[in-house]
């Protein structure tokens, strides 16, 4: 925890260090509440898909620091998993998870359904970049927690820029043959929307072609940007964090390619659980996913900001500065379960 | 009633009677061996006294208080027996000294207690120099005489002992079949020995039950049954024997080519039917000439057959009348080469009429 | 049993007493109601959650009703039946693949007079602690298709730039299987071949057999029901595994069961279609369990434990060479190449980069140990249920053992075969049974360590139970009896006598649960909680976000936990006490 918590204050400029503790020092009354009522509860169990288990664990470690005596316990699991299980727990009805962050924002949009989302409006909203605001839950059952938008990656070393693909429908390209990495979209929710946003813009067609190139399906979306790294597979479908990420910190041989039909943003969406065991330590994690601290962690570690006027990290883009595409949430639930049998069907796994 | 007393006590396996109308009454201090060929079911007998198995039938007292019955059954712990295993059962994870105590550790004497009545009957049995072996290091010989101890230091109310020696060669049972007789004389303990070997149990015991097929055939002194015999089985199974058939007239028995008055048998007799008796080669003497005739049955004859066998000559002697066939044992001095014309005298005394 | 029998007996003479009854406390005996209580217990962890998976594949999830519709979801589709098919073919290959691997060592092992006898058996050893998720990822990172470094050898070598060795594919997914399970094909055929005297094969050459025939008419034939046992517990061992065909088969592209089981244990749940699919695979069990007693059954095999004698070892002359480099190959690819390789990446920033100062760090090792959220509560969950599982499965199983061995109740036979029985059930089936049984309410033991202990116990019942059965078969009845004669009840002769005796034989047996136990992935898949993960199920998640080193550096870990209590026991039990087993 200290570990971390030392390298995230080297790291980041000292204006903003000291913003982050002043931060710290003065608590609103609301979040002085919660953050009373969070310490009777004693911990709060996080259920998150959004991220790795590394960066995840970074972020409880900064709540932790901040709100001593609330011990945090991150589960971490691929997206279609994690909701698999919090589907299990609502079904037993022995919820164990506080609140669960996904890439999926229509598993936030079922679970809402079902009635198995508390409405929370954390304080923190009002500070949040607009847009990013507004792709959450128009009654607060869900928030933004992050957009990290999914791109091509490839392995400077193996592969040129000027070879390397330039859109999705290049990964057909027979150049990449047995070079091309992907998710299971029966496994990682991004993926799955990802594989909606393929279909949707190229037909079932890009699917057949892809897999002539025999690409190596990964259950994670998480493991194709280690594939690329180790040079395993030249070009994989990756997120962008992590590729950026990668390539500045670790030195990795690793660069992104913006592709020109579209970055998929699946925005990431942060829920409360009606039954949670720790209600009020949910709250008070929910606002902090939304303070100055974990803002700072994530432009850090090259993803953007959902606080308005924190500078990205070097070398980001900024999101409008490229073309995204998004999927429409209920189209995304409609599409899925479609979507994964077909692509078992052609990938035969 | 005093004792160790079995009433109709039977035992069914499935459809075969292990045991079957079991009478038995052992008198307190007294030593009854069980004795019979292997599945007659005198494990079994035992093993319901000990209550290591359930009587189908019958019941099992001792001292008047029932312990086995159909019904149910005191368990094992519970009677205040003690018993000697075919396998000895000496526990390996223990000493010598550990083994005798275990009893009288679970009966929660004091410790000095404990320590003096495992040190006494070690010097009894000759073991006190080894108390603190283990069994492994023992020889078999060593290893009876510690579960003998075992099982006679708690001073059981009955001592149950199950063919204790048939694992010891020859000389070592010979002097363990002393060894318990002497243990028995020491402490007078009930006690029911189960053996299929009649020298140990003529050497140990004051009666002897022969059990055949799960019955009983004949509960007497070790004397009686070899010299009165009542029926087949107990004249064959212990010591050898002849047996003739005879036809029983007004007062005389008639065998093929010689007769014996009711009276010299010595038994009371009634006349009319088929009779057979015994005759053990012992009661018998082979001569070269025929001797005075007064008591003694005389039959010319020849012999056909003859083995030394150290201590004894066996004989096989054909009679020329009747040509019947007698086994006939005969001091080593006496010697007739097979083809030899002799004369066989047989003691009427010693005509055991049986049943078959 | 009667009171008709009763007064018959009674009635012989006329000093009895009128009614002779035993009073029922003098009857009463606490070992009774201790048996009882372990045959409820055996129907907790056996019955209930079998009869509720069968009975849920044919429940309507929705009414609760009756319907075969589960079993139409579960075979209607032609990919299922893929996966079914495929499952049938990786096991037969893997078959073929470990008795190559475990009979010659086997008989070079016990039989010859090869040199590095010893290296080869504790290799063996070695292969039976590395749980076969390791030695998975051991092999991605030798024979990954485009960095392996089998492959980037071979490149360099020939300046190819198709792969030598692909290990997403079939084959590798049989060869990793393979080298998880074929110690056990090892144990089973070296100790048939101990078995054998020496004049039995010398019989054979007095009669004018040369050694070849020899070798085919008689050795070979008397391990048969070894080789036939071995090869049947390896096609069970191979189509019930989740781990390696979860790190290979996904990517290969090659699904079988266990992946498909996965799929219907995804969202949205399906538990009654995956009790339905699971039918087969306890149905194949069953019934080459079946087929192996009718082979075994037939009298040619019967003699087989006829022990004693002397053993002569055959002197191989200049083909000891030849038999040892094909072991040394043997083990280097089950144990020895996987197991440095996963050493050499636990140890390295990336493992593609090849072993230098700079590429060296204790990161991820400081990583899973401090930093990563779950690693440290499941290694201790790991051990804890390794630990916890062995000892009541011991423990029962010996009363268990007792109970059958010594007749003490009508229906022991009957207690003997359940306690057997789990070990036809397929270990994510198993957790099928458990999560349909115990985790939802009313039992809702969902999320509990409870659940995986009870899951555990199971699992691994059978193998207590064989030891146990096995030692208390060694202890003379007659060693009771002294006890309770001299006034001592069951219970004190268990703790007496029966307990001490058969120390080692337990330890022995604790420990070969304990080392599967503390591993096992494929029961707990299906039944961790958010906060009672276990390494296995880490491990596994490291390996779905590609973080091999790290994977690596908690593997060891495992590792070496595993190893330090294996060296413990072996102090005790001495070094012999699983390979040379009679």
């Amino acid at each position: 925890m200290k570990h971390v918590f030392s390298y995230v204050a080297g790291f980041v400029p000292a204006l903003v260090l000291a913003a982050g503790i002043a931060g710290a020092a003065e608590m609103t009354d609301g979040e002085k509440q919660l953050y009373e009522a969070a310490r009777k509860e004693g911990s709060v169990t996080w259920y998150v898909s959004q991220t790795t288990t590394e960066f995840a664990d970074g972020m409880c470690n900064l709540f932790e620091k901040k709100y001593a005596g609330v011990e945090c316990n991150v589960v971490r699991a691929s997206g279609q998993v994690i909701f698999q299980r919090l589907v299990q727990e609502l079904q037993a009805k022995a919820v164990q998870g506080d609140l669960m962050s996904t890439n999926d924002d229509g598993q936030m949009l079922q679970l809402k359904e079902q009635g198995a989302l508390a409405q929370f409006a954390p304080e923190n909203l009002k500070d949040m970049v607009p847009v990013l605001r507004d792709m959450a839950d128009k009654e607060h059952y869900w928030i933004t927690s992050g957009v990290s938008p999914l791109v091509i990656a490839y392995n400077t070393k193996l592969v040129t820029e000027a070879e390397a693909p330039k859109n999705w429908t290049d990964l057909t390209d027979p150049k990449w043959k047995g070079q091309v990495a992907v998710g299971h979209p029966s496994f990682s929710g991004s993926v799955g929307l990802w594989t909606i946003l393929m279909n949707d813009l190229y037909g079932w067609d890009f699917f057949e072609k892809l897999e002539k190139n025999a690409p190596q399906i990964g259950r994670s979306v998480a493991d194709g940007h280690n594939l690329v790294v180790s040079g395993e597979r030249k070009v994989a479908l990756a997120p962008l964090p992590l590729i950026l990420s990668d390539a500045a910190t670790k030195k990795a041989p690793i660069a992104v390619v913006y592709p020109t039909d579209g970055a998929l943003l699946p925005p990431s969406a942060t829920g409360i659980l009606k039954d949670a065991p720790h209600p009020n330590a949910a709250r008070l994690f929910e606002n902090f996913l939304l303070g100055p601290e974990i803002a700072e962690y994530f432009s850090k570690d090259y993803r953007y900001p959902l606080r308005a006027g924190v500078p990205l990290a070097e070398g980001m883009r900024p999101l409008d500065s490229y073309k995204t595409r998004s999927i429409e949430t209920t189209e995304g639930i409609s599409k899925l379960p479609d979507i994964q049998e077909k692509f078992r069907d052609t990938f035969g796994i | 009633m005093d004792g160790l007393v079995l009433r109709k006590l039977g035992r069914r396996f499935g459809a075969v009677d292990a045991v079957l109308d079991f009478d038995l009454h052992i008198k307190p201090g007294e030593f009854v061996s069980l004795l019979g060929p292997s599945g007659c079911g005198k494990t079994t007998t035992l093993r319901m006294i000990a209550g290591f198995i359930d009587p189908t039938s019958g019941s099992i007292e001792l001292d008047g208080k029932v312990l086995s019955a159909p019904s149910g059954s005191v368990p094992p712990e519970k009677r205040g027996m003690s018993m000697i295993f075919q396998s000895y059962a000496i526990w390996p994870n223990m000493t010598v000294s550990e083994n005798v105590a275990f009893g009288l550790n679970l009966r929660k004497l004091p410790a000095e207690e404990v320590r003096a009545r495992v040190g006494a009957v070690l010097e009894t049995v000759r073991m006190s120099h080894l108390a603190d072996r283990y069994p492994a290091e023992l020889s078999g010989g060593q290893q009876q005489r510690v579960a003998l101890a075992r099982a006679v230091v708690i001073r059981p109310a009955v001592l149950l002992l199950d063919e204790p020696l048939s694992n010891l060669d020859a000389n070592l049972r010979e002097e363990m079949r002393f060894e318990i007789k002497r243990m028995h004389d020491e402490f007078r303990i009930t006690s029911v020995y189960v053996t299929h070997d009649q020298g140990e149990a003529m050497v140990t015991s004051d009666r002897i039950a022969v059990m055949n097929n799960g019955r009983l055939e004949q509960i007497d002194t070790p004397y009686a049954l070899y010299s009165r015999p009542k029926t087949r089985f107990v004249a064959s199974f212990i010591g050898r024997t002849n047996f003739l058939s005879g036809i029983r007239g007004n007062s005389m028995i008639d065998f093929a080519g010689f007769s014996v008055p009711f009276a010299a048998i010595g038994e009371e007799m009634t006349g009319g039917g088929p009779i057979t008796v015994s005759i053990r080669p012992q009661a018998m003497k082979l001569s070269a000439t025929e001797m005075a005739k007064d008591k003694t049955i005389n039959l010319p004859g020849s012999v056909k057959q003859s083995s030394f066998l150290g201590e004894t000559w066996d004989y096989v002697f054909q009679s020329r009348e009747g040509g019947l066939q007698f086994r006939v044992a005969a001091p080593p001095a006496d010697v007739f080469p097979v083809g030899t014309p002799a004369w066989l005298q047989i003691d009427p005394a010693q005509i055991v009429p049986i049943t078959d | 049993m009667t009171s008709v029998s009763d007064t018959d007996a009674m009635s012989w003479t006329k000093d009895e007493p009128a009614k002779a009854r035993v009073p029922w406390h003098q009857r009463l005996q606490p070992a009774n109601l201790l048996w009882l209580f372990l045959a409820g217990i055996l129907v907790v962890l056996i019955i209930a959650p079998m009869w509720t998976l069968v009975i849920s594949s044919f429940t309507d999830a929705k009414t609760g009703g009756w319907t075969l519709h589960n079993y139409a979801e579960a075979y209607g589709k032609e990919r299922h039946i893929t996966a079914l098919t495929n499952t049938l073919k990786m096991g037969a290959a893997v078959v073929v693949l470990k008795l190559l691997f475990g009979v010659p060592l086997a008989w070079a092992c016990s039989r010859t007079d090869m040199p590095g006898r010893n290296f080869v058996r504790y290799s063996v050893f070695g292969a039976f602690i590395m749980p076969p998720y390791l030695a998975g990822v051991g092999w991605i990172l030798l024979a990954g298709p485009n960095t392996g470094w089998i492959n980037k050898i071979w490149h360099a070598l020939t300046g190819s730039t198709e792969p030598l060795v692909n290990i997403f594919s079939f084959g590798g997914l049989v060869l990793v299987t393979a080298i998880g399970g074929f110690f056990l094909v090892f144990v089973l055929v070296s100790s048939a071949f101990e078995m054998i005297s020496s004049e039995m094969e010398d019989a054979a050459n007095i009669l004018g057999a040369g050694p070849f025939k020899t070798a085919m008419k008689v050795t070979f034939p008397l391990v048969m029901p070894a080789i036939i046992g071995s090869a049947l517990l390896s096609f069970l061992g191979a189509i019930a595994l989740y781990g390696v065909p979860a790190l290979i088969s996904i990517p290969a592209r090659y699904p079988v069961v266990v992946i498909q089981l996965t799929e219907f244990f995804s969202f949205p749940l399906r538990l009654e279609v995956a009790a339905a699919y699971s039918m087969p695979l306890l149905l194949i069990t069953a019934a080459l369990l079946g087929l192996q007693k009718l082979i075994l059954r037939r009298k040619g095999y019967v003699s087989v434990s006829g022990k004693g004698g002397e053993r002569r070892i055959v002197k191989l002359g200049k083909w000891r060479w030849v038999l040892f480099t094909y072991c040394l190959m043997v083990v280097s690819l089950a144990v020895v190449m996987p197991f440095l390789v996963l050493l050499l990446a636990a140890f390295s920033q990336s493992w593609t980069t090849g072993f230098s100062f700079d590429n060296f760090t204790f990161g991820n090792f400081h990583y899973v140990l401090f930093e990563h959220s779950s690693s440290r509560r499941a290694l201790l969950g790991s051990i804890g249920l390794g630990i916890a599982a062995a000892t009541v499965a011991i423990v029962l199983a010996l009363f268990i053992a007792y109970i059958v061995q010594r007749r003490l109740l009508p229906f022991s036979g009957v207690l003997a075969f359940l306690a057997v029985s789990p070990y036809v059930v397929p270990g994510i089936v198993l957790a099928i049974g458990f999560y349909a049984a115990y985790a939802l309410p009313p039992v809702a033991l969902y999320g509990t360590y409870m659940i995986m202990a009870l899951a555990f116990i199971t699992r691994f019942l059978p193998i207590a139970f064989t030891t146990s059965s096995a030692g208390v078969r060694s202890i003379h009845p007659e060693m009771e009896e002294a006890v309770r004669i001299l006034g001592g009840g069951r219970t004190t002769a268990l703790r007496h006598v029966v307990g001490p005796l058969l120390k080692r034989t337990l330890a022995g047996g604790w420990l070969l649960i304990f080392v599967p136990a503390a591993q096992e992935l494929s029961t707990a898949i299906f039944l961790v909680g958010p906060t009672t993960r276990v390494v296995s199920v880490v491990l596994l998640d490291l390996s779905e976000e590609g973080e091999l080193e790290k994977l690596a550096a908690l593997g060891s870990l495992l590792l070496i936990i595993i190893v330090a209590v294996v060296a413990v026991g072996m102090k005790y039990l001495g070094r012999d006490f699983m390979l040379r087993r009679s």
